[in-house]
């Protein structure tokens, strides 16, 4: 096994582990350390799934998503989601053009290839409902005429867990439709001194004869290692990873284990399976594999199943934790 | 329509007619009337008592400027009819009421017509002890003993049960060797190598004692120079593609490891 320097690491020097090598150092010029985050995008992106952050405020989300955008050319947009959002704010509407009579279509937000949804849970359902409507059908309506959205359409949400007043706790309906939600961690000790001494780097940017501070923002690199092309290329090769009856079977078990835990009332569904074995096939890509082993699907299984699992009551009196049942669930796992 | 007119009744001072009700109350319920009375104040009898079918007190009483008493009396009907209110009535002074003109009263009841009359029913108990009392205590002695007596005797008879000899828990080495064994002899199915593969990995994460969480512990045994060397030849072999269908001799090679010694316990 092959240990890149970048802390993505793969079984072989395959063209999978090159391109995730690759963008994984062009990202981690500007963001210390969340390698496995980077990997999660990664995965998303290449299958075409939308992804679920959760973290604490100051983590390096946005800039992240950003620099991976910038690190495969993509268009990139963010949206600061805030309780009096409207729909039309985020997929556009109809304008209408006093001089010539006519409504002239502005197009929202997502019309771009990496949406940064900021805090989605704060936005009220409709607004949310919206947005997921788009992430499932790719496609959005203003007024009589339906638009495409560009290709590739990735949606990375982020929810704070700590911060729960005056927000819209999405529906597990509504969280299925993510294929991954990760749970960020802060940084580590060294991280977080790396993080800092950066930020000593940086000086002023000039604008006229005054200036303002750059910050990390500004110090994402400009130079795009691949184009969406070699994003496209990438996403056919992992098509073209192997995916034995052995490990269908097992991700297919793991999913309906779910659905009789005794300390569960909302097992996965079906969707959980297609999006594990998915994911496993990008993650088996990312590491030079041209074939997904079980240790793909179970270091995927806590960002593909906690998200679509409900514990009982009894369960939550007892002080459990979907961790708790999915670790259980993958000890007896056989 | 009874209820209104003795409640009428009740309230309403009323004079004596000769020959009909003057008044009329609901049996146990007090009711009023005022006799004008120029032989002396009236008073209930005293010998009445709760046998009587009427109960009668004065309640108060007028002088009249004419030398007559106003008398208010409240009655009681412990029995349904029509009585004489001079039945139960005495001068105070002494004398006969039979020189008042009649009072009549009814006593009604809002009971149904066959209902009985009584007020107390002066039935004795179907059964009493009758100085059998300390014979019931000796019987309920008795039984309280011959409880005990009945469950010690019962345990004494119980037929002798063996000890259930538990089965120990299956190990894993326990579940593996099967798979290995069937392996050798012929082609698992999806099943059987899924469960295969999946028991190697808990059993490699046994023998290097790595963490229970299996996640961390599969990407670290993948990392072990013997398990990771060992494993990634079933992964190979399950999840390669084109690796095509190994012959028994091969998987049985590749199982060797994690057959059975004579000992009993996985390679």
């Amino acid at each position: 096994m092959n240990e890149s320097t970048n802390g993505i690491t793969s079984d072989t020097d395959a063209q999978g582990a090159a391109f995730a090598t690759t963008v994984a150092a062009s990202v981690g010029r500007t963001v210390v350390g969340q390698q496995v985050v980077v990997e999660r995008i990664l995965i998303a992106l290449l299958t075409g799934g939308h992804l679920l952050l959760e973290g604490v405020p100051g983590i390096a989300k946005t800039l992240l998503v950003q620099a991976v955008g910038r690190a495969i050319d993509l268009d990139f947009k963010r949206i600061q989601f805030t309780i009096d959002l409207l729909p039309s704010d985020i997929v556009g509407s109809e304008i209408l053009d006093p001089k010539s009579g006519e409504f002239h279509v502005h197009k929202g937000p997502v019309f771009t290839n990496l949406l940064l949804a900021d805090e989605i849970n704060r936005a009220s359902p409709k607004v949310q409902s919206a947005l997921l409507e788009a992430m499932q059908e790719r496609k959005v309506s203003i007024g009589d005429r339906t638009w495409d959205l560009p290709a590739p359409f990735l949606v990375i949400a982020t929810q704070n867990p700590v911060e729960q007043a005056g927000t819209f706790e999405l529906p597990e309906a509504q969280l299925d439709r993510f294929m991954l939600r990760h749970r960020l961690e802060y940084p580590s000790f060294e991280e977080e001194t790396e993080v800092v001494q950066r930020g000593l780097k940086l000086k002023l940017k000039r604008q006229g004869d005054g200036a303002v501070p750059m910050t990390a923002f500004d110090a994402i690199d400009d130079a795009s290692p691949y184009q969406v092309r070699d994003l496209t290329s990438a996403m056919e090769s992992v098509l073209a990873v192997h995916v034995s009856d052995v490990f269908v079977r097992d991700c297919v078990e793991l999913v309906n284990l779910t659905r009789t835990h005794p300390d569960l009332e909302l097992g996965c569904s079906p969707r959980a399976a297609i999006a594990l074995v998915n994911a496993s096939r990008a993650r088996a890509y990312i590491r030079g594999r041209d074939y997904a082993v079980p240790e793909d699907f179970l270091a995927l299984a806590e960002d593909v199943v906690l998200h679509r699992i409900r514990l009982n009551y009894e369960a939550l009196a007892d002080g459990r934790r979907g961790e708790d049942v999915l670790a259980e669930i993958l000890a007896t796992l056989a | 329509m009874i209820a209104p007119v003795v409640l009428l009744a009740c309230l309403v001072f009323t004079s004596p007619l000769q020959d009909e009700v003057v008044s009329s109350a609901t049996r146990g319920i007090t009711g009023q009337v005022r006799i004008l009375s120029d032989g002396g104040l009236l008073r209930g009898r005293p010998d009445l008592d709760l046998a009587s079918p009427l109960l009668v007190r004065l309640a108060g009483y007028e002088q009249l400027d004419d030398g007559r008493i106003a008398c208010e009396l409240e009655f009681i009907g412990t029995d349904i009819g029509v009585f004489d209110l001079r039945d139960v009535l005495v001068f105070e002074q002494g004398g006969s009421t039979a020189s008042l003109d009649p009072i009549p009263i009814e006593i009604v009841s809002n009971l149904a017509v066959d209902a009985p009359t009584d007020l107390v029913l002066a039935i004795p108990p179907a059964n009493t002890l009758d100085g059998g009392y300390t014979v019931g205590l000796i019987v309920i002695g008795f039984l309280w003993l011959l409880v005990p007596l009945l469950v010690l005797a019962g345990r004494m008879n119980r037929p002798r049960v063996d000890p259930v000899i538990e089965e120990p828990e299956e190990t894993v080495a326990d579940r593996i060797a099967p798979l290995v064994a069937a392996a050798a002899a012929r082609d698992l199915s999806v099943e059987e190598q899924g469960r295969l593969e999946l028991l190697l990995y808990a059993h490699w994460q046994q023998r290097l004692e790595l963490e229970s969480d299996r996640p961390a512990a599969v990407a670290r045994l993948r990392g072990d120079p013997e398990a990771g060397r060992l494993i990634r030849a079933v992964e190979e072999w399950l999840h390669a593609p084109g690796s095509g269908t190994p012959t028994p001799e091969e998987v049985s090679r590749l199982l060797e490891p994690y057959r059975v010694p004579a000992d009993g316990g996985v390679a």
